[in-house]
């Protein structure tokens, strides 16, 4: 039987933030909705990339490749197929990625530390230049590169049927909302538990100490590869939905650079507490749109309020946060028979 | 009957004979100590035994089989598990969760990937009853890297232990521990391996825990074995003893 207090503090965090789950397409408007779940579909991204970061202890600098193939692969079957059914159009994006990060990692885990970084990085750019320089596009043949031609890269992806239902255009978002939630919600649920599994005790065993985890018969680099695979499911179910959401998927979502947003908001939120990515993928969404209301000097506004964010949360906000009596108890007890 | 054999087995690290055409013997349930000064290659020995290193040449025979060329994983499933001088261990998991792996990854069910650890009640009990034998039970829940020196080498040689090795190697097990410590230390990884029946070979510089625990000494000079018997045939060995104890040669 749980403790008073456990069940206390599970209804004092989790009554509110269903309700507010559930209510947030009825109080927030239009456009703070999309930002909204776009910070939900940042979050799984990061989660997923944290598997291999934070828990393994592997750098990557090249998960963006993972997250673009999701929607990538969803926008060509789109186009070549005439799939209408975001189903279908999730579960290939999701398939495609993790294709690729089973075909990269296989190469990457290879290497530690920052030649394994340098390795994902080198084998993102590639992936991104296929699409910059339309070589992926030129598979497709002419109709291919004539897509190429008129997009430079981007693909269109249009409002697809959720569950064979065709919404019409301002039903569209609050729908897709509760099925971001849902993708959400299942991708912390696998990956806590992934996280909380003895793999993912042998995940962490390897990033504390290698060669102690092969004297104990781990197989570490079987499990790099394993954990990197994992990885980019996540990264591919959020590419599929951030390409559905946004309606459009571009080569930015391939370039280093959204890697690196990547990492930065894991690092923000903190990379040794499970819930610290998905704190970080908030707050940089936060921040950015902050940042956005310069027009002029949006970037010396993001790194700026970046700068800010890091000198009060040296530890990144989950572990700054866990300092605090009041949060760390409540995190404590939401812990308990949890973790 | 021999448990482990080591036939002709040489490492040279350029010009230095790390290893030099060592003939080794470890017989069943034995608990055997390799002594020797430094760079005698006393810990070269042993990281070719478990596969940290690959031999020049040579075989190494454990239960007759030809090991010398199986891998790190295969070598823990045949039954051969060691410790490191200096002590290798999770600091960032609870000694409870160092312990937990090894039994995790011994079972086999380390590939588990949707089960909660923590339910895993035979792994539980399990870890539980080892950090129990090594006394260090009251400190389930402490990080290992925040335990004291004497604690954390209980730990290094219970998460061994927790792979249930039919031979165990342990390198200098008291190194850079109090007195008091090194008596509790060898008491407990003594009577560990005593009840369980494993046969143990040591490292170890500090002749009294030396002659104290051992059924026998195997003294290494430059690669080579200098001398190999009992703690009393060893002290009765003028020119080892010389060597080991500083003790004026008798002969």
């Amino acid at each position: 039987m749980h403790d008073a207090r456990v069940v206390a503090a599970r209804i004092l965090v989790l009554v509110p933030a269903g309700a507010w789950v559930l209510l947030a397409p009825a109080a927030l408007s239009p456009y703070l909705l999309i930002i909204w779940c776009y910070a939900l579909i940042f979050s799984i991204a990061c989660l997923g990339l944290n598997l291999v970061f934070g828990t393994t202890g592997l750098l990557s600098l090249g998960h963006a490749a993972y997250f673009g193939a999701g929607a990538y692969a969803g926008a060509f079957l789109y186009r070549f197929a005439d799939i209408h059914s975001f189903e279908v159009y999730f579960l290939v994006g999701i398939l495609t990625s993790t294709l690729l990060a089973a075909g990269i990692g296989f190469l990457c885990v290879r290497a530690t530390k920052i030649h394994f970084a340098i390795l994902t990085l080198a084998f993102g750019q590639i992936f991104h230049s296929l699409f910059i320089d339309g070589a992926i596009f030129r598979l497709f043949g002419p109709l291919g590169w004539a897509l190429y031609l008129v997009g430079e890269g981007s693909m269109y992806i249009p409002r697809l049927t959720i569950l064979g239902i065709e919404f019409e255009p301002e039903e569209f978002i609050p729908a897709f909302y509760y099925v971001i939630v849902f993708a959400f919600c299942a991708s912390v649920f696998l990956l806590w538990r992934i996280n909380h599994s003895p793999f993912g005790k042998a995940l962490r065993a390897i990033r504390d100490n290698q060669t102690r985890a092969v004297y104990i018969g781990i197989p570490v680099r079987q499990y790099r590869w394993y954990a990197f695979t994992i990885s980019g499911v996540f990264l591919g179910l959020a590419g599929a939905l951030y390409g559905q959401l946004d309606r459009q998927i571009t080569p930015e979502q391939l370039d280093w650079l959204f890697s690196a947003e990547l990492v930065l908001a894991t690092v923000l939120g903190g990379t040794r507490d499970f819930i610290g990515p998905v704190l970080g993928a908030f707050v940089f969404i936060g921040l950015d749109e902050i940042a956005g209301r310069w027009a002029i000097g949006h970037n010396i506004m993001m790194g700026l309020l970046l700068m800010l964010v890091v000198f009060v949360f040296p530890r990144g906000l989950a572990g700054t946060l866990d300092l605090v009596p009041g949060i760390r108890k409540v995190g404590l007890l939401m812990k308990r028979k949890w973790l | 009957m021999s448990l482990l054999r080591t036939q002709k087995l040489v490492k040279h690290f350029g010009d230095t004979r790390a290893v030099d055409g060592v003939d080794l013997i470890v017989s069943q349930g034995e608990f055997l100590s390799l002594v020797g000064a430094n760079g005698a290659g006393k810990t070269t020995l042993v990281n070719l035994i478990s596969a940290y290193l690959q031999p020049d040449s040579g075989h190494i025979f454990f239960q007759d089989q030809d090991i010398t060329f199986l891998p790190v994983a295969d070598r823990i499933k045949a039954g051969i598990a060691r410790s490191f001088q200096l002590v290798n261990l999770f600091d960032d998991l609870s000694a409870f969760d160092n312990v937990a792996l090894a039994v995790f990854s011994r079972e086999g069910k380390t590939r588990n990937l949707f089960t909660l650890a923590e339910k895993d009640d035979a792994v539980t009990q399990e870890t539980l009853e080892v950090l129990r034998e090594f006394g260090i039970e009251d400190k389930r829940e402490t990080l290992a890297g925040g335990l004291a020196q004497g604690e954390r080498k209980l730990l290094d040689v219970a998460v061994a232990h927790a792979l249930r090795p039919k031979l165990l190697f342990l390198d200098e097990p008291t190194s850079g521990v109090s007195t008091r410590d090194k008596a509790q230390i060898m008491d407990t990884v003594s009577s560990v391996v005593r009840a369980g029946k494993i046969t143990a070979v040591i490292i170890e510089h500090d002749m009294d825990v030396v002659f104290k625990y051992s059924d026998r000494i195997v003294v290494m000079q430059e690669g080579s074995i200098l001398a190999d018997g009992s703690p009393d045939e060893i002290r009765q060995n003028g020119e080892v003893a010389a060597m080991l104890l500083g003790a004026p040669t008798s002969t």
